[in-house]
């Protein structure tokens, strides 16, 4: 019998929470983002560390480059990320500005699957420090090497443009972080176009986006469509570059009454793209009280260099720090 | 030392035959010494034999009226023997209540730490991250977070192991009891088992039905609630607090065994 209630007192029942979907881990600089059904987790810079179901703060190491913060807190950053069952999401998200230190760390160090993740990259402008493209190359590196597929934004690209909820306009950052919480509103979706993407070799993406348009501003739809190779996220040398997409997944937000003509205008709008493989469009029914409607396109290629003044800044600092290379992180 | 004599109606030791004996019962050991008149003038009453058996056993004899021990036969009447009986039974009583009691303090260690665990998987499942990065702090961080290992299933390991401990150590310290039957003790057992249960149960959050159906079985195991403790039981129930269940049901079923105790141990000596 003590036998018995021996067993019957150790069978405990398992843990077993009922644990979102997604997961996005936001790192840096990168206004709040808003995912109603995601878990969401920052990581930033602070004197000590501290973890929160919310946020792990990572102490700074004074002059530290971007490798010091893989060294000295690769493994503790990666057991504490453990605990937060980022694993366990179906998709993990990470939208990180590249620019930080300690962006490579968390790359290199949290659960980014070739299947399950996509990196929100975002890149700074040219008027950054060396450091900072040093930082934003290796970032760049360690996700393109580990995670699905890498959605690149350059903060250059984005300082002219300009985006309208209907209530604020939305300028930089504001625009990255809106841009970012309508591609995961439509997370399974972007998802399954990631996915199958890969198969057809395809694993890094810019944006097109146009947030507000209205057909006041624009007259015909298909106008609007035309004007997204103005608002690409990503500083190709020839612009366009962006009509040899291998992909496109295009986002519609706009109200039902413009359903129709937004069919008709993308439909015809695909017929811009030369070499394209795989399209897929998303509607989502979105009132305003301006009749707004916003457009968002992941234009998909196999591959996208690093802009130079990245690759450059990285180099300069390669040469006198020259353990700063990425093979020795990430294989 | 207390002794009481009781009536014998003869004695055979040694192929004599005595019939003019008397049992000096000692209630604190249960050791009978059998005294007779022996002699031809002065009738002096001596000791022929002293008696130390087991009280299970020494119940077991008194029931048939019979006691046999090392070539000694102690023969009683009806009455003497319910009367013997009677004062084993206030001793397994007393004896037994010390020794189950021990029991229950010890396995209620256990089935305490059980229900703390199990609100703790309870809070888990509720909060995960909040709780896990608690345990980390509790456990060591390196301990939770293992390379290639889910967290939680390494969380339900350590706990299993903890409680592991805890009852193994809770099961060595408890009494051996050998004056209590061993149906007694696997009675008591047994009602902790059902305690699991209705953790389980609270836990799955069943219906109210199902977690009484579990209360009535520890129930009908101890030989019955009284109101106050029916009460009691209820009030635990609709909080739907693990600890505070277990609490409660502990407690109860302590003092029901205070109180039952000569009904339990009745009924697993017959």
């Amino acid at each position: 019998m003590a036998e018995d209630l021996l067993q019957k007192i150790l069978n405990i029942p398992r843990p077993s929470p009922v644990l979102e979907e997604c997961s996005v881990v936001v790192v840096g600089d990168i206004e709040n983002i808003n995912v109603p059904r995601c878990y969401l987790h920052r990581i930033a810079l602070g004197d000590k560390w501290v973890t929160s179901a919310s946020a792990t703060i990572v102490p700074n190491i004074e002059g530290g480059l971007w490798l010091d913060y893989i060294r000295k807190y690769g493994d503790i950053l990666g057991s504490k990320l453990r605990l937060l069952l980022i694993e366990m999401s179906r998709h993990k998200i990470y939208v990180v500005d590249a620019s930080k230190p300690y962006s490579p760390l968390v790359l290199s160090h949290s659960p980014v699957g070739r299947e399950d993740s996509v990196v929100v990259l975002i890149m700074p402008g040219k008027g950054s420090s060396v450091f900072e493209k040093s930082s934003s190359y290796a970032s760049y590196e360690i996700a393109r090497r580990r995670a699905g597929g890498v959605i690149l934004i350059d903060r250059d690209r984005f300082s002219n443009l300009y985006g309208f909820t209907g209530e604020r306009v939305l300028k930089q950052r504001g625009l990255e972080a809106r841009i970012v919480e309508i591609i995961l509103q439509s997370l399974e979706r972007v998802m399954g176009f990631i996915s199958i993407n890969r198969r057809i070799g395809v694993r890094r993406y810019v944006v097109a986006a146009l947030i507000g348009a209205s057909t006041a501003v624009y007259g015909d739809i298909y106008n609007s469509f035309r004007v997204l190779e103005k608002c690409v996220s990503w500083g190709f040398e020839d612009p366009s570059s962006i009509y040899r997409a291998s992909s496109i997944l295009t986002i519609f937000r706009a109200p039902k009454t413009l359903y129709e003509d937004m069919l008709a205008s993308y439909t015809k709008y695909l017929g811009s793209f030369q070499e394209l493989l795989s399209h897929e469009g998303v509607y989502v029914e979105y009132g305003s009280r301006l009749g707004l409607y916003d457009l968002v396109a992941l234009l998909g290629f196999p591959e996208i260099e690093a802009p130079d003044h990245i690759v450059q800044g990285h180099r300069s600092l390669e040469i006198v720090n020259p353990d700063l290379r990425i093979d020795e992180v990430v294989s | 030392m207390s002794t009481v004599d009781i009536g014998v109606e003869k004695v055979d030791k040694d192929r004599k035959k005595y019939t003019k004996c008397s049992a000096r019962l000692d209630t604190e050991s249960m050791a009978i010494e059998i005294y007779c008149r022996s002699g031809l003038i002065f009738k002096k009453s001596v000791r022929i034999a002293r008696v130390t058996l087991s009280p299970i056993d020494l119940y077991r004899y008194a029931e048939k009226g019979v006691i046999l021990s090392e070539g000694v036969t102690i023969y009683f009447n009806r009455s003497s023997a319910d009367q013997l009986l009677s004062y084993i039974k206030q001793y397994i009583s007393r004896k037994g209540l010390e020794c189950l009691s021990r029991h229950v303090e010890e396995i209620s260690r256990a089935i305490e730490k059980r229900g703390e665990i199990t609100k703790y998987i309870e809070e888990i499942n509720k909060n995960p991250r909040e709780k896990i990065l608690e345990l980390a702090e509790r456990f060591g961080l390196q301990l939770i977070s293992d390379p290639g290992s889910n967290p939680l299933e390494k969380i339900h390991s350590i706990f299993i192991e903890e409680l592991k401990t805890l009852t193994l150590d809770a099961i060595s310290r408890a009494p051996k009891c050998p004056e209590v039957p061993q149906k007694s003790i696997d009675r008591v057992l047994r009602i902790f088992a059902s305690l699991t249960d209705l953790q389980d149960s609270v836990y799955r959050r069943e219906s109210y039905d199902v977690i009484m159906k579990i209360v009535s079985s520890i129930e009908d195991q101890i030989g019955g609630f009284i109101d106050d403790e029916k009460k009691k039981i209820a009030e635990s129930l609709s909080r739907r607090d693990l600890v505070e269940i277990t609490k409660a049901l502990i407690d109860v079923i302590r003092n029901s065994i205070n109180r039952n105790i000569q009904y339990i141990i009745s009924k697993d000596l017959s």
